[in-house]
């Protein structure tokens, strides 16, 4: 059947050799090329791809992956435990100082303070066995003082945080409190403006009320026992009167007072003896108004006499 | 593999076979800008593919990513290449390489007459007579059984030599 298909004549031949010559220009070739490049460097594989035989093995062998598992558990233990006793200088004190006490300190209980001054102490010590040791030199002293300064770093940080979150827990109260006294007002104002009044808001309203009649009614009784007792109104009107009065003699005396100035000083003299006597006579008897009268004629012919004088 | 061998492997592949995808692209996709993206993007895919874990047989590999571009292609446009799209877009094929004095047919229509032709008969078609790969390979790259590529092939040329022949009595 293969065979068959196969055969095919010389025009036809000629035509598949014709489209075969057809192909990519070598500007496009290169341009692929190029771009092809590119691309596949951003898409380089990461490590995780890189080591991701592993996993097949370990999915495939469960078993396999508990003994890689526990190897590599077994070496950091073992790594650690053997860096504890490290000192500055001795090879493992780096994988001490920088992966097991960081480690130890992520899962220990303790305040982190506590660890932080742990710390130090243990910096000392080294320090000491140093010395002891004869080794404490230069180079581990700085070790052991950068270490130090580290650590004392972390406290005063560990401080500072600490201020910090009591005064945000403080201004959080704050603002609590405050939003609780400005909902309290504004459900007061509410209250006082839309809400139907309490009994006891009543009562205070009532005496307020009750305290503004009782003027009013002091008014009215006493109008009232006017009416009932005239004579009473007639001395509280001559009372009046006599205010009245005192107030017009006043006026009077400044008015003389003014026209004094050119008449003589006798005339004056005599004026003044004459009002002294007119006081005299209003201040102990009580006023009527014939009196005033007469005292206005009075004052009147004393004028025309002043002027006649002038 | 280091990642320098594999990429010496894959630009291998990409200078072997780099024309021979370009025209299996170019003949069913009219706009030749487009079927230069399908065969980069054929590569990158192919590339990705290989640095994972390389696959079989490289050549059909390749050819089943860009047949699928392809599809995704025709998929989202609905561009399914007319004769006169073709025919502007132009398959750069040179007619003076093409067409000798004594040839019959014009190599224009010709390459018209191959994409009338149903889908599955001029695929087969093409790789077998123009890029001469074994039935074995082609069954593989479009994921068909060989006997199946056979038949195809049979009926695609009968149906080829049909719609020439038709051509030349027009």
């Amino acid at each position: 059947m293969q065979e068959q298909e196969l055969v095919t004549t010389k025009d036809e031949e000629a035509l598949f050799d014709a489209f075969r010559s057809e192909g990519l220009r070598s500007e496009e070739r290169t341009q692929i090329r190029q771009s092809l490049i590119k691309r596949m460097d951003r898409a380089k594989p990461s490590l995780f791809h890189r080591m991701a035989f592993i996993w097949p093995a370990v999915h495939s062998k469960p078993a396999f992956g508990l003994v890689v598992f526990g190897a590599i558990a077994l070496v950091g233990v073992g790594m650690g435990k053997a860096s504890e006793s490290a000192l500055p200088g001795d090879v493992l004190y780096r994988a001490k100082t920088v992966v097991y006490e960081p480690v130890s300190e992520i899962f220990s209980q303790k305040d982190k303070k506590e660890e932080v001054k742990g710390s130090i102490r243990r910096r000392l010590d080294e320090a000491q066995a140093l010395a002891i040791q004869g080794r404490l030199g230069l180079t581990e002293r700085l070790q052991i003082e950068g270490l130090v300064e580290e650590d004392i770093q972390k406290i005063e940080d560990q401080d500072r945080e600490s201020i910090r979150k009591e005064v945000v827990l403080m201004s959080k109260d704050y603002r609590q409190y405050f939003v609780i006294v400005l909902e309290d007002d504004k459900r007061i104002h509410i209250q006082m403006w839309s809400a139907p009044m309490d009994t006891a808001e009543k009562e205070a309203l009532h005496r307020d009320n009750d305290s503004a009649h009782d003027e009013d009614e002091d008014h009215e009784n006493e109008d009232e026992i006017e009416e009932r007792h005239p004579e009473v109104r007639k001395e509280n009107s001559h009372e009046s009167e006599n205010e009245e009065d005192e107030d017009k003699e006043k006026q009077v005396k400044k008015s003389k007072s003014g026209s004094s100035n050119t008449s003589s000083s006798q005339s004056n003299e005599e004026d003044e003896e004459e009002e002294e006597e007119e006081e005299e006579e209003s201040n102990s008897g009580s006023g009527s108004h014939s009196n005033d009268e007469d005292q206005e004629e009075e004052e009147e012919e004393d004028e025309e006499d002043d002027e006649e004088d002038i | 593999m280091d990642t320098s061998e594999l990429e010496k492997h894959f630009f291998g592949i990409y200078e072997d076979e780099a024309d021979a995808l370009f025209r299996f692209v170019s003949f069913r996709m009219a706009d030749r800008e487009k079927a230069l993206d399908i065969v980069q993007e054929s590569y990158f895919r192919l590339w990705k593919v290989m640095v994972e874990k390389k696959p079989d047989n490289v050549r059909a590999y390749l050819y089943r990513i860009a047949r699928n571009l392809l599809i995704d292609e025709y998929r989202r446009k609905k561009d399914m290449t007319s004769l006169e799209a073709l025919i502007d877009a132009g398959f750069d094929v040179k007619k003076e390489e093409a067409v000798d004095s004594h040839e019959k047919l014009d190599l224009q229509n010709a390459l018209i007459i191959l994409r009338t032709l149903p889908e599955k008969y001029a695929e087969a078609l093409w790789l077998r007579l123009v890029e001469g790969w074994a039935v074995q390979d082609i069954a593989l790259s479009l994921e068909e059984t060989e006997s199946n590529i056979s038949v195809r092939i049979y009926r695609g040329m009968k149906l080829l030599r049909k719609a020439i022949d038709e051509r030349q009595n027009i």
